[in-house]
């Protein structure tokens, strides 16, 4: 209960700070975006993209942060790793829904017909990006007794 | 193995019956990935979940501000309350939100009976906060339209996960160890 106060506090305090840097933020995935479509002979231009990164990075840092009983040196090599597999997750998911929403009908998942399909597939930025990186990465420290608790016993 | 290294490696072991927590971690992230992929790709294939979605949202919001005293109505997906206009898209129901939570407790190690409870609680739970959050909104659209961004950006994003991270944290602490066989 103590993590999850301070992660609230922590999430909160990093709220605003990610919501004024969200525009240049997410203009560099979408850049990454583009030279990896670029690598595959794809050429796309992504005038504007919402995301709602770096919320999910800011989720992740106060995760982090709020981790107390995993070391100082874990929590911060947890926090580099994290995020720049978040920023991978990102990047992506952004390739991902491109090719969902504007690729050939006819290869593979077929074309998504609608916009909430592209946001089922974006919505995976801020809905599980954050929790699945940081649950490998310092989750035990936080978790063990729920999570022995929660093992089936034999 | 014995002696003082025996010693160490038998409290590195996990003990038995109990799987280590970083392997139930590790089993579960992975679980949820595949469980996630698959309900993204079914949802693509869904559009009349998400209008569905969509019409309960504004019938239920209309009901609650109308039961809270305001006046509120709702046409298709928008929504006016004490003249405050509102458009509700998929974006604005709960359902991924809902998704995320029903595949951490249908892919977290627990007996069908928690299973069953923490679905329902989940959904109840987070259906009840969204509509709150979207009630928190109208006053800031009606007295600091300038702030909406950045309380939307706030409410939808961070304290939204945080929601589903309390009820999900919630229902862990409501498991209890299986009798041992």
């Amino acid at each position: 209960v103590t993590w999850f106060l301070r992660c609230t506090l922590w999430a909160s305090g990093l709220a605003a700070p990610c919501w004024l840097l969200s525009s240049g933020y997410q203009d560099v995935v979408a850049s990454a975006a583009e030279a990896v479509l670029a690598a595959f002979g794809e050429v796309v231009r992504i005038r504007e993209i919402e995301i709602m990164s770096p919320h999910d990075l800011g989720m992740f840092v106060a995760m982090c942060l709020s981790s107390r009983n995993a070391p100082w040196r874990e929590r911060r090599r947890a926090m580099l790793v994290g995020a720049a597999a978040l920023f991978v997750i990102e990047v992506l998911t952004v390739v991902l829904s491109i090719v969902l929403a504007f690729g050939d009908p006819a290869g593979g998942f077929g074309r998504v017909q609608t916009a909430a399909g592209v946001s089922a597939v974006l919505a995976t930025i801020p809905w599980v990006g954050a929790v699945l990186v940081w649950l490998p990465l310092l989750g035990h420290h936080e978790l063990p007794p729920m999570v022995s608790v929660a093992a089936p016993a034999k | 193995v014995s002696g003082p290294a025996g010693k160490r490696a038998a409290r590195r072991a996990p003990r038995p019956g109990r799987r280590a927590p970083r392997q139930i971690l590790i089993g579960f992230v992975i679980r949820f990935a595949v469980g996630w992929i698959v309900s993204v790709l079914l949802l693509t294939r869904a559009p009349r979940l998400e209008r569905l979605a969509v019409e309960t949202t504004v019938a239920q919001l209309t009901g609650t501000a109308r039961v809270l005293g305001f006046s509120a109505t709702g046409v298709g997906n928008r929504v006016l309350v004490e003249g405050v206009p509102l458009r509700i898209g998929p974006d604005c129901t709960p359902t991924l939100p809902i998704v995320t939570l029903w595949l951490a407790v249908l892919t977290f190690p627990a007996t069908w009976r928690m299973r069953i409870l923490g679905l329902a609680l989940s959904a109840t739970l987070l259906w009840i906060y969204n509509l709150a959050r979207i009630l928190a909104l109208l006053p800031v659209l009606r007295w600091k339209p300038g702030w909406f961004s950045v309380a939307h950006s706030y409410l939808w994003q961070t304290a939204t996960l945080l929601a589903i991270l309390g009820i999900f944290i919630l229902w862990l602490r409501m498991q209890r160890p299986r009798p041992a066989a």
